[in-house]
């Protein structure tokens, strides 16, 4: 289990779905789960700060940030829609460069899927969806 | 940096070279680059090659199966000779150098040379010579085996080196050199570059060994350095660098090779990278006795990597390199599980740091400053964090204590940084000095704490990199609360609620405010804790924390000392509003709001009083009244946007194009201010609004509560109320208000006054129109607009002159100016409240067919008030009928004919028809009827013709005034009584009596017996006074003729002066112009008022013609026609 953390960050940078490993196990600190909101909130500046270089871009933006425990690869959508994906550097398993693309456009697509086919869906609101559950739990899991 | 230049051998044969000369061409041949043409098709790149010139010995032809150096062997060799003439050359030189050629080629040595060395003089001697066609050169050059290729290139001649005359044989043999040397580099580097390939394929076998394959290969680092190529020499670092990265990571799942876990074991020391050179060569020496620990060998690689990065000008990409370098080095230190003392990590990595930022900062630009801020606000980030951990690790920390295990820590990690490389440098503090300083006290590891925070802070928020930026802000806050001092974390913490709130993540927002309340609660700030208490109750994730926190609140509000001023806080996260709706009550002026509120809190909450606040703007009802008839409000909702005035939008068409303006544009497109949004519930205070809807003891339930406030608008304050503020008073101090409603919700009271207003009864048969004569049935309607008339209230119904009223409910009644009638039940307003009436309008004396307008009037007193009010309704009655007057002369006889005209489609029967004289005396005037007792009846388009003779027995008696009487009743309608009614009129009549009586006629000439066409007629005219007493001198006549009938001669108009004559004659000569019966031409007579001789006066010096009054005048003749012939054709011939 080397993902860490994946957040759904949409236009106004208001987070709309975030998962950690800590939503997986239990007994788990609430602590720790709120010190990686505090990481991939400031992801945010990186993610912003490739938004203005870039012109002709692709939509997943690679390696935004590394620390020693973790490093955060990014997306970002023509919506401006963002997707973090927080990668433990510990764990056995290292993820490689081309799996954190698959897994961004795998979520990448299934959120355009999930909120676009979704008549309910408001813009801003947090996503309850069980196709995204499982895709995301899914990247935890492998 | 160690390695040998390439080697160039010499062999001398009856020479000795100077010394000189050799260290001019040691000098001179990397002074020049040469085009290195590399095996495998890689680029062409210029080289600065540079050589060791030694004496040649036996050994250097030796096989060397194993590198140890890369240019171990020598590369070039060169054979030096003097000698002058050819024989010399053949006895003592050729054989020697014939062997030596032939021992390189034993060898496989192709690259060599031969020097011949010419003073100026033997050149002398041999040109003096006649026959010198081979020099001593050419016969060498002769003397090669046959297989040697460039035979002409490996001999070069010198002439006195040390002469700068002689410089081009000189820098021909330095060229020499140079491209012989470059081909035999090139060919020794791709032999050692298929013998490193080799060995590295090896790695996996037991006795490889890492330290050794990184010597061997850097040796090619070196080359590549040696010769300018600094990108290959990095190339040769970076796979280096990867390969012991795999190695490290291969460690995990393999096993450890020996070499590694050595690596690993002998960690017990944390050197800091240092980039200076004399460092960085004693961790060579050390990796090359095999000695090196994993931290040694890492910073070597960086050193060098960095060191070639600068020499390549890249000094951003050390920036860049760096972080990675000092996490991975980090990870690969965890991941074979080497046993460093706790800390020691992280002194090396703040010292490699600050090592790095120290270097950078020395190639920074200020023009590139945020680009190179880009690159190493990561490393002050990192290095914080690091420091940090030691403050943490050593107690430094505010809120620790020094123990001596802290102490011995401390002496363990400074013991295991060993000597500071820098310490000779005073310019600045070395990394090394810095963490020491910080170490060694509390005082002082708090200031470089700082120091290094508010940097890291600095360079973020210089980047743009906000968010970073704030939480470094978090971490300054939290160092401040452990320094007691939360006053100064306070902004921190409060910044980052501001963008958590913005930003919408609920998680961390809570997480902050709980620091936030801390604060406040050391700060002892009541209001604040309560209103964090609040937020925190509503917003936190489990329920024991929301109760515990709305406990906390509900405990701070009961102590709330009410000596204190009140205060309000924001609601709109604890107490969001739902929806918003009003409606209007049964009673009219009783507004109704329609309020959900959901309370986040765990618990229900009683609140005293719930008030939403109301914005009056008076405003006067400009509507049309039939709009406002059946509204008493309009509610309107409206979006938020509408709140003061809607913004009015143009379009506007122009011979370019067609656009929208909008004349406000300020207005529309006004920036939302993100400050808006946020709970500065510090300007929240309570308006002084004297409107709004309240509700007293409520309790707020968790999750929606839906409440009815009702709200009274006082009566006559009519306007728009708009929705403001929403405010729940817990006590008398303190309360939640709303920053926002949901919606913006206004509505309109108006005020209407009772109006009263008559209506005739739609019915089939009956006309719409009211008629005057007639009884009428009308019902009066009274509005009672926004009045309550109670039970009991009197209404005086007055009407006005000519009209008799009376209610049509009481049928006996008789019709009156006035009715009164007592409220039976309450009117409720904008009820309406029907009266039906009976009303009669007499005929009265009207000569044409317009409407005559009356008035009904109600008085009405409320039961209290002394004034009475007064309504006034009008409404247009028609007559039914109308009679004229008209009168008809015979000579003398004068008769009076009245019609009677009827106006409406009812009818009327007229009966007993009479006329009257007015102010005459009896006897004088008598008025003879000729139509005798007969009834007429009239209707629109049937006239009744009443005719009356005026007899006068006296010629001077006149009858000024008649009256004309008659009785009718109608014959449709709802008046099926035959009561009769009066009908009178009276008309006036002027001097009718006949003063003059005109005769004429027309006569042919004397002995024609009939009028032609174009002959000459007669016209005869009588005029004949028949009154004796005349008030006027003279009369003037005048004929008028048609034109196109008749044609007159001479005068036509003459005076007829006062003549004692009653009978004047006159004779026209008129010519008829047609043929048939013609109109007599027409005699006119007028009153001749002759101009006064005296009179000065210009106006009146005119004479005047008064006509006659109807009747003066009566003429025979009118109407008279006379047959005209057509003209003989006799008189043609005439």
């Amino acid at each position: 289990m080397s993902v860490i953390a994946i957040a759904i960050i949409n236009s106004e940078n208001v987070p709309i779905y975030i998962k950690t490993k800590h939503d997986f196990c239990e007994n788990s600190e609430d602590e720790e789960k709120i010190n990686l909101l505090y990481i991939l909130h400031s992801s945010l500046d990186i993610v912003e700060e490739r938004q203005n270089q870039l012109q002709n871009r692709d939509a997943y933006l690679g390696l935004l940030n590394q620390c020693e425990n973790y490093k955060i690869y990014g997306l970002l959508s023509t919506t401006k829609s963002k997707i973090l994906l927080m990668v433990s550097m510990n764990s056995n398993t290292i993820l490689r460069d081309t799996e954190a693309r698959t897994i961004l456009k795998q979520i990448h697509s299934t959120y355009v899927d999930v909120t676009t086919n979704n008549p309910f869906y408001c813009r801003g609101d947090e996503i309850v969806s069980k196709k995204l559950e499982s895709v995301v739990k899914n990247a935890f899991v492998n | 940096m160690e390695i040998c230049k390439p080697i160039v051998t010499y062999t001398e044969k009856d020479i000795a070279i100077p010394e000189q000369l050799k260290a001019n061409i040691v000098h001179d041949i990397p002074q020049e680059g040469i085009e290195w043409q590399r095996s495998y098709g890689r680029s062409v790149k210029t080289v600065f090659l540079e050589a060791q010139l030694v004496s040649f010995c036996d050994d250097h032809l030796q096989d060397a199966s194993v590198f140890n150096n890369l240019f171990e062997k020598p590369l070039l060799h060169t054979f030096w000779l003097e000698c002058y003439d050819i024989d010399t050359y053949k006895i003592s030189v050729r054989d020697e150098l014939i062997s030596w050629i032939a021992r390189l080629q034993k060898h496989g040595v192709v690259d060599w040379l031969v020097i011949v060395f010419e003073s100026a003089e033997s050149r002398k001697i041999n040109k003096s010579k006649l026959l010198s066609r081979s020099s001593v050169v050419d016969k060498i050059k002769a003397d090669f085996p046959q297989n040697v290729k460039n035979a002409a290139e490996r001999c070069v001649s010198l002439t006195d080196p040390l002469n700068p005359k002689s410089n081009e044989a000189y820098q021909q043999l330095l060229q020499r050199i140079r491209s012989l040397l470059s081909n035999a580099c090139s060919r020794q580097l791709s032999k050692y570059e298929d013998f490193i390939r080799m060995q590295r394929e090896n790695r996996n076998s037991r006795d490889w060994n890492f330290f050794r394959f990184f010597i061997m290969q850097e040796q090619l680092a070196f080359a590549f350095e040696m010769f300018g190529l600094f990108d290959e020499a990095l190339v040769q670092y970076d796979e280096l660098d990867a390969l012991f990265s795999q190695f490290v990571l291969n460690s995990n799942v393999g096993g450890i090779p020996v070499w590694l876990k050595n690596l690993s074991e002998r960690c017990d020391v944390w050197h800091g990278l240092c980039l200076s050179k004399s460092v960085y060569t004693t961790l060579r020496n050390k990796i090359k006795d095999e000695s090196a620990n994993l931290l040694d060998l890492r910073n070597y690689l960086f050193a060098r990597q960095c060191e070639l990065l600068l020499l390549h000008n890249k000094p951003w990409e050390v920036a860049s390199r760096s972080l990675p370098f000092l996490q991975n080095c980090v990870n690969e230190l965890n991941l074979i599980e080497v046993d460093l003392t706790e800390g020691a990590v992280a002194c090396w990595v703040f010292l490699s740091a600050l090592e790095i930022l120290q270097k950078c900062e020395r190639y920074s630009d200020s023009s590139q400053m945020e680009t190179y801020s880009r690159f190493t606000v990561g490393l002050w980030a990192y290095a914080r964090k690091k420091l940090e951990e030691l403050g943490i690790l050593c107690g430094l920390m505010p809120d620790m204590s020094l123990t001596s295990d802290c102490l011995i820590k401390v002496v363990t990690l400074i013991a295991g940084m060993g000597q500071d490389p820098h310490s000779g440098d005073e310019s600045q503090p070395s990394p090394q000095m810095r963490l020491k300083e910080a170490l060694s006290k509390p005082e002082s590891f708090l200031k470089q704490y700082l120091e290094i925070s508010e940097l890291t802070m600095g360079t973020y928020k210089h980047i743009g990199h906000l968010r970073f930026a704030k939480l470094i802000g978090k971490e300054l806050a939290f160092l401040y609360m452990k320094l007691n001092e939360h006053q100064k974390s306070l902004p921190f913490l409060l910044d980052l609620e501001k963008t958590y709130l913005i930003e919408k993540w609920s998680t961390l927002l809570m997480d902050i405010r709980k620091y936030i309340l801390k604060c406040y609660e050391i700060l002892n700030d009541y209001k604040k804790q309560v209103r964090y208490n609040c937020l925190l109750a509503a917003t936190s994730m489990t329920e024991t924390c929301q109760s515990e926190f709305l406990e906390k609140a509900k405990k701070l509000v009961d102590e709330y000392e009410p000596s204190e001023e009140s205060f309000v806080m924001n609601m709109d996260e604890i107490f969001p509003i739902i929806s918003l709706s009003v409606s209007r009550k049964e009673s009219l002026s009783t507004f109704e709001l329609v309020l959900k509120i959901e309370s986040k809190l765990c618990q229900p909450v009683h609140f005293e009083r719930l008030i939403a606040f109301l914005h009056y703007e008076p405003q006067k009802p400009v509507r049309k009244s039939n709009k406002s008839e059946s509204n008493c409000c309009s509610l309107q909702k409206a979006s938020k946007s509408h709140s003061e005035d809607i913004p009015t939008f143009l379009t506007f068409t122009s011979s370019v194009g067609v656009g929208v303006q909008c004349p406000n544009i300020t207005k529309c497109l006004k920036r939302s201010d993100s400050q808006g949004t946020l709970n500065l519930d510090g300007d929240l205070q309570k308006p002084d609004l004297s409107d709004y809807f309240s509700l007293s003891n409520i309790s707020l339930n968790p999750g929606i509560n839906e409440f009815h406030l009702t709200f009274e608008s006082p009566s006559r304050k009519c306007g728009i109320y708009s929705l403001t503020q929403l405010y729940l008073d817990w006590n008398d101090h303190v309360s939640f208000a709303s920053l926002a409603l949901p919606t913006h919700v206004c509505f309109e009271v108006i005020s209407e006054e009772p109006r009263l207003k008559v209506m005739r009864p739609m019915t089939l048969s009956e006309p719409t129109d009211l008629i005057s004569g007639l009884l009428q049935r009308i019902s009066l309607e009274l509005g009672c607009g926004s009045y309550n008339f109670v039970e009991g209230t009197l209404f005086n119904i007055r009407a006005s002159r000519g009209l008799k009223i009376k209610l049509e409910t009481e049928v006996d009644c008789m019709m009156g100016d006035e009715v009164s009638l007592v409220l039976k039940s309450t009117l409720k307003p904008f009820d309406i409240y029907t009266i039906p009436l009976i009303v009669f309008a007499s005929l009265c004396n009207q000569k044409d067919a317009s409407a005559t307008e009356y008035q009904i009037s109600l008085n009405y007193r409320f039961p209290g008030f002394e004034n009475s009010t007064k309504l006034i309704a009008a409404f247009h009655m028609i007559p039914s009928f109308i009679s004229t007057m008209k009168l008809h002369t015979l000579n003398k006889r004068k008769l009076v004919e009245i019609l009677v005209n009827g106006i409406t489609n009812s009818r009327f029967e007229l009966i007993s028809a009479d006329l009257h004289l007015v102010e005459a005396k009896d006897g004088d005037v008598e008025i003879k009827s000729l139509i005798g007792p007969k009834t007429f009846v009239v209707k629109k388009d049937q006239t009744a013709h009443l005719l009356w003779e005026l007899i006068s027995e006296n010629s001077n008696a006149t009858a000024k005034s008649i009256l004309f009487e008659v009785k009718y009743k109608p014959l449709d309608g709802l008046n099926p009584n035959t009561e009769l009614y009066d009908y009178t009129c009276d008309f006036k009549l002027n001097d009718y009596h006949t003063q003059y009586s005109i005769r004429a006629t027309v006569e042919a000439q004397k002995g024609h017996e009939f009028c032609r066409v174009g002959s000459l007629c007669h016209l005869y005219v009588i005029i004949e006074r028949l009154v004796s007493s005349i008030s006027f001198p003279s009369i003037m006549y005048e004929v008028i003729a048609d034109g196109s009938f008749w044609n007159i001669s001479g005068r036509t108009a003459g005076v007829l002066n006062e003549t004692s004559e009653n009978v004047f004659k006159l004779s026209f000569e008129i010519l008829p112009l047609t043929t048939g019966f013609l109109p007599l031409p027409s005699i006119r007579l007028s009153k001749y008022i002759a101009c006064e001789k005296q009179s000065t006066n210009a106006n009146v010096a005119e004479a005047k013609l008064v006509a006659f009054d109807t009747g003066q005048v009566y003429n025979w003749s009118r109407g008279l026609q006379i047959n005209v012939l057509p003209s003989s054709g006799l008189i043609i011939a005439e």
